[in-house]
């Protein structure tokens, strides 16, 4: 009956629980009952162009963990048929884990899920997967509740819903354009993936496809046209997808879209510079996430079909400034808290 | 009447005396209770802010336990407000691994409700698992201290009250029984040649009166006035 | 008597109002010295951290008219900051970028000049470069501390409001005193006078001119009585109408021959120490479940819900058991002994459930206390009895009830708010005191005992109980209506609604505020009903509708947001009992002298209480077991079916057997 303070005690009593939550005093849950083993782990790493921050997350997490590893560390060098010869090695060596970098490390060391040879592949030590955009499209696993085998992952790919609410808290906005490449697979399956979400959150999607020429390769000769075609179809916001083609040619794609005034967001640190807005994974904090699935494994003793593919929960925001000042787009105040700017 | 105003001024002390001094305890708790929650709304934005300034780093790469600014920063926010005892970052393993008091530093995290007020935020990493916490500590003696000033003044102001109430309440029995006194000891002689208080002679003439008339009717003498 | 307590009353409230106004007044000036800086602080914080985001903004290159949703984040620092009245970004010539305020009139507001007003501000420059290019500026209300203590006047109204009632049974008290009583009984006498009330006073023994008035007065009176009755005999011989007509209209209107059934003085003298001592016990309604919960762990077989309950159900069982031997034992070792016997068993009660450390001496310690409270309501219940012969023994229990009643309304919310500010500890301490208080008025007033009469009254027989029971009118009058009342009132409004308001945040001051409604609508309806139900046709009307109103009360719980919701249903309830607990007392009397007529009126209303406390203890023992199986709603809604189908099924009764008539019951004179 005196409202106020009745309030403003349940508040303090919901914070407090929160704070408490977060203290040390409670453990998240899986840290709690083991303890790591004397002896080192060994943990063979196979990388498709050397090592990245997402590694350096990786052996990071473990070494505050107090986990004793010795890596392994093998480079495909872009060239994951130099998988094989890993494979042998690992079958001789026997190490603790697994663990690869990319969809096409990862489908030549573990095979995918409908197609795997124990012969060609790992099929017998527990592996993990980092830095796979679609792990079930790309058939490594058959949902990402479990691979229903000796391995789990981490997935790099921001989910559509922060995306979406990204744009949405920049610039609220009812139509979105997108510009892909029709034989790219990923591409596809993302596009695919875009319309149902429109159809949930309640927003317009407009399509353009980049022409195949006469052998079916694609071609930008009319890029720029097509970018207005999405203006004149109200596009608010351009949809850089991670579509290799596209990637590599926006520069013909991103600055048409400027002088009409049609800002950019972009799901991948690519096109950090092309984009007004970006929304990315940080690859420590993924680093840190698989490492977290290794802990699990290794120190736990849980089995990696046990283990959901997840992907981070918080993501890093990416404002591109130059940009803003080019369309005149400014941030909302409130996202100056929380996002990084790019200034030069 | 003076036992009569003797006892009643025993009875209605204590009441008197306890409403007073619980009203004067109720205006402090309140405001103590005010001021502790604005003391620990102080606390939690600085925790949080600290936090988040820290989760920012978790995410560019740099673990809780390199972030070495951390340290100047904690100072500054102590030297920002007086009230505030200490600042702590402590990780998963609740050791502290920064302070605003270096020499907290590496030793374990404990709270303790009867010496400090403090409030913690979570620093997550990208996973929403905790990485670490921040832990804001004022120390209760110095809020107490500042307490001390608003007690002593309520305090003052109370046992005058009580006494003036008392006082004033003794007035009041007084009062009231000197006029109950003057009421009953108002006399006046009715018809009947009895002393008895003024204010019922009409009324007893009133029904005289009546009674006179209806004899009259019935013919027959009226009483006399003495009953044997 | 009436003017003197007015006098009284009156100075006392504006002594307590100037008190506690003076308290308030420094308590203002206090905070202010205290929060004012401490908001300061807050504000600065606040506006350091707006002005370092704007600066960052700044720096990325965007003018200050560029920067979007300002509007909002200063909205959201205000949301979070209450107290804060407003927090405006400015340029440096004053003029306003950006708003949000918690005041109505600062819409629109251009320039910085217009806000201001008798505000205290609060500036953190914005600084690019060295240079200061805006500021953000938050505003406080001064007056933070007023409204502080203006959110207490709740609780102040309530202690007044107490304090008044606790002063009103005192003053009567005060005047039971043997010194005292010439002057009362003269006050009243000249009461009834003015208010042309010619009923004869019992005779006052003493010396002295006031005890002449009191003689003369008496004198008068019987004078005038006197010739009204012959004049009365000589109209009636001689056969004259009008002038009976006349002298009956002159009975009408000054009581020339009817008796007065005022109780004796020994009687209210008994009225302080019972209200004190209830008050004792209902000081704890709004805190003992959660203090119960605090020390329940759950016990093989038994929900926590039915652990908690465990002592609230011993505590009414053993009242319910102890009272009909208790009646006996009185007896023999006086009234006036045993209830201060009994005040000393509640003493101890009190301070051992305050400093028990576990769940085995809670029980205990409020077991030792059930006992006290059975032994003081059974003696002075038994005092009033042995007192009063039957024409005013209704007025005699009828003051004992009504002080029950006040310290029901009155116990609850200072009970509350003593727990809430000083701990349950401390406020089982303060019952413990009020129960010493008690102790000390019975001492002081109340007149030795006689000794023994040597016919003990027998305690009640089983046999006795099942020969009203066999009678199904009887059963579901006594089962259907008397039971689930007491179980609703104890099951769910003393053991369900402490509990669920404080899980759901709200502290005992609240809820003893909204149990102190149950007593209040009593308090008030009690005295009105009984004037009106005297009719004694109505009286199953009454006691029926009590039942539906009361089983449906329960549904505001689900239908109002708390604590609303609860305290409707509480004054509902009240109302409903308050409107049926005196019709039903009658009807137990009117149906059993019909259908059991074998059985004494002490023995009928013996049974009547056993099963009226039976369900004091049945309830929370059936609403624990419901919730902790079923869940709360269920316990809810049962329990509110059981008390309206209780009383249904008692109405179908009545209209079967075609009772809630008699034929030649008198109105009560």
């Amino acid at each position: 009956m005196t409202g106020r303070t009745l309030t403003r005690r349940g508040l303090l009593a919901g914070s407090a629980a929160v704070a408490l939550a977060g203290s040390p005093l409670v453990r998240t849950a899986l840290a709690q009952d083991a303890t790591p083993r004397e002896e080192p782990y060994t943990i063979y790493q196979i990388t498709f162009r050397g090592p990245t921050d997402v590694e350096r997350g990786f052996a990071d997490y473990l070494k505050q963990r107090g986990i004793p590893v010795e890596f392994i560390e093998r480079n495909a060098d872009l060239d994951p048929s130099r998988v094989a010869d890993f494979v042998k090695e690992i079958e001789e060596i026997k190490p603790d884990l697994v663990y690869t970098w990319g969809t096409p490390v990862t489908i030549a060391t573990y095979g995918k899920a409908a197609d795997n040879d124990p012969a060609r592949n790992v099929t017998d030590i527990p592996g993990v997967f980092t830095m796979v955009s679609t792990p079930v499209g790309a058939g490594v696993v058959p949902t990402l509740g479990s691979s229903e085998r000796n391995i789990t992952g981490t997935s790099h790919v921001v989910p559509p819903e922060p995306q979406i609410r990204a744009m949405q808290s920049y610039r609220p906005f009812k139509t979105l354009g997108v510009l892909y490449t029709p034989t790219e697979q990923n591409s596809v399956v993302i596009v695919s993936s875009l319309r149902e979400i429109a159809d949930r959150m309640g927003f317009k999607l407009a399509e353009r496809t980049f022409p195949l020429d006469a052998d079916g390769k694609p071609s930008t000769d009319t890029a720029g046209d097509l970018v207005r075609e999405l203006h004149e179809d109200g596009a608010e916001w351009l949809y850089y997808l991670p579509d290799t083609f596209l990637s590599t040619n926006i520069d013909k794609v991103a600055p048409v879209a400027t002088e009409l005034g049609i800002p950019g967001f972009s799901a991948t640190e690519l096109l950090k510079n092309d984009a007004l807005v970006s929304l990315i994974s940080r690859y420590y904090s993924l680093g840190q996430l698989t490492a977290h699935k290794a802990e699990q494994i290794l120190v736990q003793g849980v089995a990696p079909e046990d283990i959901p593919i997840e992907t981070l929960k918080r993501f890093s925001l990416i404002i591109n400034m130059p940009l803003a000042r080019k369309l005149e787009l400014y941030p909302p105040l409130a996202m100056l808290n929380y996002a990084e700017v790019i200034t030069g | 009447m003076r036992r009569l105003a003797f006892v009643l001024m025993v009875a209605l002390t204590p009441v008197v005396l306890a409403a007073v001094a619980l009203g004067a305890y109720l205006n402090y708790g309140s405001i103590r209770q005010s001021y502790l929650d604005m003391v620990g709304d102080r606390l939690e934005t600085v925790a949080r802010r600290v936090a988040s300034d820290s989760e920012s780093a978790l995410s560019i790469g740099i673990p809780l336990a390199g972030q070495a600014t951390l340290s100047r920063l904690l100072q500054r926010e102590r030297e920002a407000d007086l009230v505030l005892s200490s600042i702590d970052v402590v990780d998963a393993t609740d050791t502290i691994l920064f302070s605003s008091d270096k020499s907290r530093i590496g030793m374990k995290e404990t709270t303790d409700p009867e010496l400090t007020l403090d409030r913690s935020a979570a620093i997550q990493n990208a996973f929403e698992t905790t990485e670490g916490t921040v832990v804001v500590r004022a120390s209760r003696a110095v809020l107490d201290s500042e307490l001390q000033e608003l007690a002593d003044g309520i305090e003052h102001v109370a046992i005058y009250a009580m006494l003036g109430a008392l006082f004033g309440s003794f007035a009041a029995v007084l009062l009231g029984l000197r006029v109950l006194w003057a009421r009953v000891s108002n006399t006046a002689e009715t018809a009947g040649g009895q002393i008895v208080p003024k204010e019922t002679v009409a009324t007893f003439r009133m029904v005289d009166d009546a009674h006179r008339s209806i004899a009259r009717q019935l013919g027959v003498a009226e009483a006399p006035k003495e009953v044997s | 008597m009436r003017r003197f307590d007015v006098i009284i009353l009156g100075l006392v409230t504006a002594v307590l109002l100037a008190a506690l106004g003076a308290i308030s007044w420094q308590s203002i000036r206090g905070a202010e010295n205290l929060l004012l800086p401490s908001l300061d602080r807050k504000a600065d914080v606040v506006a350091r951290s707006l002005s370092g985001l704007v600066g960052e903004a700044v720096g990325y290159g965007m003018t200050l008219d560029e920067i979007v949703g300002a509007d909002e984040v200063l909205a959201e620092a205000l949301t979070e900051n209450p107290e804060f009245a407003y927090a405006a970004i400015a340029k440096p010539d004053g003029r306003v970028v950006a708003l949000s305020s918690n005041q109505q009139d600062h819409d629109g507001a251009a320039v910085l000049s217009d806000l201001i007003g008798e505000l205290r501000t609060v500036t953190a420059p914005v600084e690019v470069d060295g240079r200061t290019v805006a500021s953000v500026v938050v505003g406080i209300p001064n007056a933070v501390a007023e409204t502080l203590i203006r959110r207490l006047w709740l609780d102040i109204a309530v202690l007044l409001l107490v304090s008044l009632l606790i002063t009103l049974e005192l003053l009567s008290f005060a005047f039971t005193i043997s010194s005292a009583s010439l002057l009362r009984g003269l006050a009243r006498r000249l009461n009834a006078l003015v208010k042309h009330d010619f009923r004869p006073h019992a005779p006052l023994a003493g010396t002295g001119p006031l005890a002449e008035e009191v003689a003369n007065v008496d004198h008068e009176i019987d004078r005038v009585r006197a010739e009204h009755a012959r004049l009365t005999r000589v109209a009636e011989a001689k056969n004259d109408e009008e002038a009976l007509a006349d002298l009956e209209l002159m009975e009408r209107r000054y009581h020339l021959s009817t008796e007065r059934t005022d109780p004796p003085v020994s009687l209210i003298a008994v009225r302080a120490p019972v209200f004190l001592f209830f008050f004792a016990e209902e000081l704890t309604r709004p805190f003992l479940p959660n203090y119960i919960k605090s020390f329940a762990e759950p016990i093989a077989g038994l929900s926590i819900e039915m652990v908690i309950s465990l002592p609230i159900v011993l505590f009414m069982a053993i009242v319910a058991i102890a009272q009909p031997s208790l009646n006996g034992i009185t007896e023999r070792y006086g009234r006036a002994r045993s209830l201060r016997v009994g005040a000393i068993l509640a003493l101890l009660g009190f301070v051992g459930t305050a400093y028990s450390a576990d769940m085995l001496q809670l029980i205990l310690f409020r077991s030792i206390t059930a006992v006290g409270l059975a032994t003081v309501f059974v003696a002075a219940q038994g005092y009033i009895v042995d007192r009063t012969g039957s024409v005013n023994r209704a007025r005699g229990i009828g003051l004992f009830v009504s002080g029950i009643m006040v310290a029901m309304l009155c116990g609850p919310p200072i009970g509350g708010i003593l727990a809430a500010r000083l701990g349950p500890s401390a406020a089982f301490l303060v019952s413990a005191g009020l129960c010493f208080a008690a102790y000390v008025c019975a001492s002081v007033a109340l007149p030795g005992d006689k000794p023994a009469s040597g016919s003990v009254a027998p305690g009640l027989r089983l046999s006795q109980v099942g020969a009203v029971l066999r009678r199904p009118a009887m059963l579901l009058l006594l089962a259907g209506c008397a039971l689930p009342a007491k179980m609703m009132l104890i099951g769910f409004c003393f053991y369900y609604l402490p509990l669920s308001l404080a899980s759901a945040g709200f502290d005992s001051a609240t809820i003893g505020r909204v149990l102190m409604l149950y007593g209040l609508a009593m308090v008030i309806l009690i005295p009105l009903v009984s004037r009106l139900s005297d009719d004694a046709g109505k009286r199953t009307l009454y006691v029926v509708i009590g039942a539906i109103l009361s089983g449906a009360a329960v549904l505001h719980v689900f239908v109002w947001p708390e604590p609303w919701g609860a305290a409707i249903a509480v004054l509902q309830i009240g109302i409903a009992q308050g409107l049926s607990t005196t019709p039903q007392s009658a009807l137990v009397g009117e149906l059993g002298s019909r259908y059991v007529p074998d059985l004494s009126q002490g023995g009928l209303y013996g049974v009547f209480r056993l099963i009226e406390r039976a369900g004091t203890a049945i309830g929370p023992a059936a609403m624990a077991f419901v919730w902790g199986a079923y869940g709360a709603t269920a316990a809810i809604v049962g329990m509110g079916l059981l008390v309206a189908a209780g009383g249904l099924l008692f109405a179908i009764s009545a209209i079967v057997t075609g009772g809630g008539r008699t034929e030649a019951s008198m109105p009560a004179r």
